[in-house]
């Protein structure tokens, strides 16, 4: 009794379930610092980085069954921070993330960061047009300044990320010798 | 079972979402805010060499005049409150006691919320330190808005130059004006003070440039004559804004409305919103 839950469950879980668990929360952290660096990276003109969608995108691209959750969650979590009640971010993350499902069947002659950039600069600018559609883009500034504002930072953000986020998910056990170790 | 869970889950995000996902991000946002101000400073403090010595002594004397000018204020406000009391002149707004502490200080943890709206602030504060939803926001130089959220930790402010904010306010007419009738022995015109957004310098061509549009101040009595670079500050009347705090100053004479029977002005905001780096909350006791 003197032992807290969470060490007890610990012990007495399987593998497959620790495993899921590290995914989970893995996922669940890799959401949080997209909203957060979304919200954070300089608004140029008015034009934020979709970093959300980015990562929805992402997990659309590898083989996953877990890519509509994902999106719906990212597009939950950018409606909630905007206050916008219409769901418009959840549309707009699970539209996204299934035009990357079907686009990851195409074979691709270019390294994977490239894919990113790539696929991050066109998210953004359709990510501009939804909020525009919805009305849920603020007034003020011309779309085409609002289209390369967002695209550039996307690229480089897109890039990173799909270089970066293969090499942590392996750490955190979705692919490799530590979700072997773990399911062993 | 699974549909009614999901139309429940999605109930429950529609109404607390905005709260979950605002203190979810919070430490994520303080521990950057964090890294800027300890880290970010250290590094520019290198380059800024000796001046940083000689800035933060400068620094420590205005802090202690600051005090003492504190430390007079809070007694002229009692021998003030006392006077006015002995006169019978107390109304429902002045019996607040003097309390320096009634300013909280919050830094800004990001603006424009995810799609980038200019008039929305995300500040380090919430209700853990006493702020409260519709508390009022402002710097020394003048009124920067109100607080439209609040979640433990964290508070969102919208400007005051968001189109939807109205502030009664009062022009300050000096004692140099022109006009000759009643109203104008008055030394203070009220009107209210409208919020216009921002936007980029040209609507109509691409442009980077990102500008704050002026305020605009109606409904001010036509006879009146307003001087340019009149100060604007708050009336307190409608009792959300408290009085005297500046707004702002007329950028040139108004001019007549659509109907002619009042007259409005541009008025350039006091303070700069773009570099704002700290905030401070009024507290409502």
């Amino acid at each position: 009794m003197s032992r807290p839950l969470t060490s007890y469950l610990w012990r007495t879980c399987s593998s497959a379930v620790k495993t899921k668990a590290v995914q989970i929360c893995f996922t669940l952290i890799c959401l949080v610092a997209a909203a957060a660096m979304q919200e954070l990276l300089p608004a140029f003109v008015g034009a934020k980085t979709p970093m959300l969608a980015v990562f929805a995108v992402y997990t659309a691209f590898r083989p996953s069954r877990n890519w509509i959750l994902v999106a719906v969650a990212a597009g939950a979590l950018e409606d909630a921070l905007n206050g916008n009640t219409s769901l418009c971010g959840v549309c707009f993350a699970l539209l996204a993330a299934t035009g990357a499902h079907f686009a990851r069947s195409f074979e691709y002659g270019m390294p994977q960061a490239a894919v990113g950039a790539v696929a991050a600069m066109i998210t953004a600018p359709v990510h501009e047009i939804w909020l525009s559609a919805w009305g849920a883009l603020p007034p003020g500034c011309p779309m085409i300044v609002r289209f390369c504002a967002s695209a550039l930072p996307s690229a480089i953000a897109g890039a990173f990320a799909f270089a970066f986020l293969p090499a942590a998910e392996v750490f955190a056990g979705f692919d490799g010798p530590q979700s072997g170790r773990r399911q062993r | 079972m699974a549909f009614v869970g999901a139309v429940l889950a999605l109930v429950l995000w529609l109404f607390c979402g905005s709260y979950i996902a605002a203190e979810a991000v919070y430490p994520v946002e303080n521990g950057a805010n964090w890294f800027s101000r300890h880290v970010g400073s250290r590094i520019k403090s290198l380059f800024a060499g000796s001046s940083a010595f000689s800035e933060n002594k400068r620094l420590r004397e205005e802090v202690a005049r600051l005090r003492m000018a504190c430390a007079e204020s809070a007694r002229v406000a009692d021998e003030n409150r006392r006077l006015r009391g002995m006169l019978g002149l107390d109304r429902p707004g002045d019996s607040v006691p003097f309390s320096t502490n009634r300013w909280i200080c919050a830094p800004i943890l990001s603006r424009g919320a995810a799609v980038g709206n200019p008039c929305v602030l995300r500040l380090g504060r919430g209700s853990l330190a006493g702020v409260k939803r519709g508390a009022v926001v402002a710097v020394p130089e003048g009124l920067v808005g109100r607080i439209a959220n609040v979640t433990p930790n964290t508070s969102e402010l919208r400007l005051i130059t968001d189109p939807s904010t109205r502030v009664a306010c009062d022009v300050e007419l000096g004692g140099d004006a022109g006009g000759d009738d009643e109203a104008q022995s008055s030394s203070l015109a009220h009107g209210i003070l409208y919020g216009r957004g921002h936007s980029t310098v040209a609507s109509t061509e691409a442009s980077i440039l990102y500008i704050v549009h002026p305020l605009r101040v109606r409904n001010v009595e036509r006879q009146i004559v307003l001087p340019q670079r009149a100060k604007i500050i708050t009336s307190g009347l409608g009792g959300v804004f408290p009085r005297g705090l500046t707004v702002g100053f007329l950028i040139d004479g108004a001019h007549g409305d659509e109907t002619n029977l009042e007259q409005e002005g541009d008025v350039e905001p006091a303070v700069d919103f773009l570099s704002l780096e700290n905030v401070f909350i009024r507290r409502e006791d």
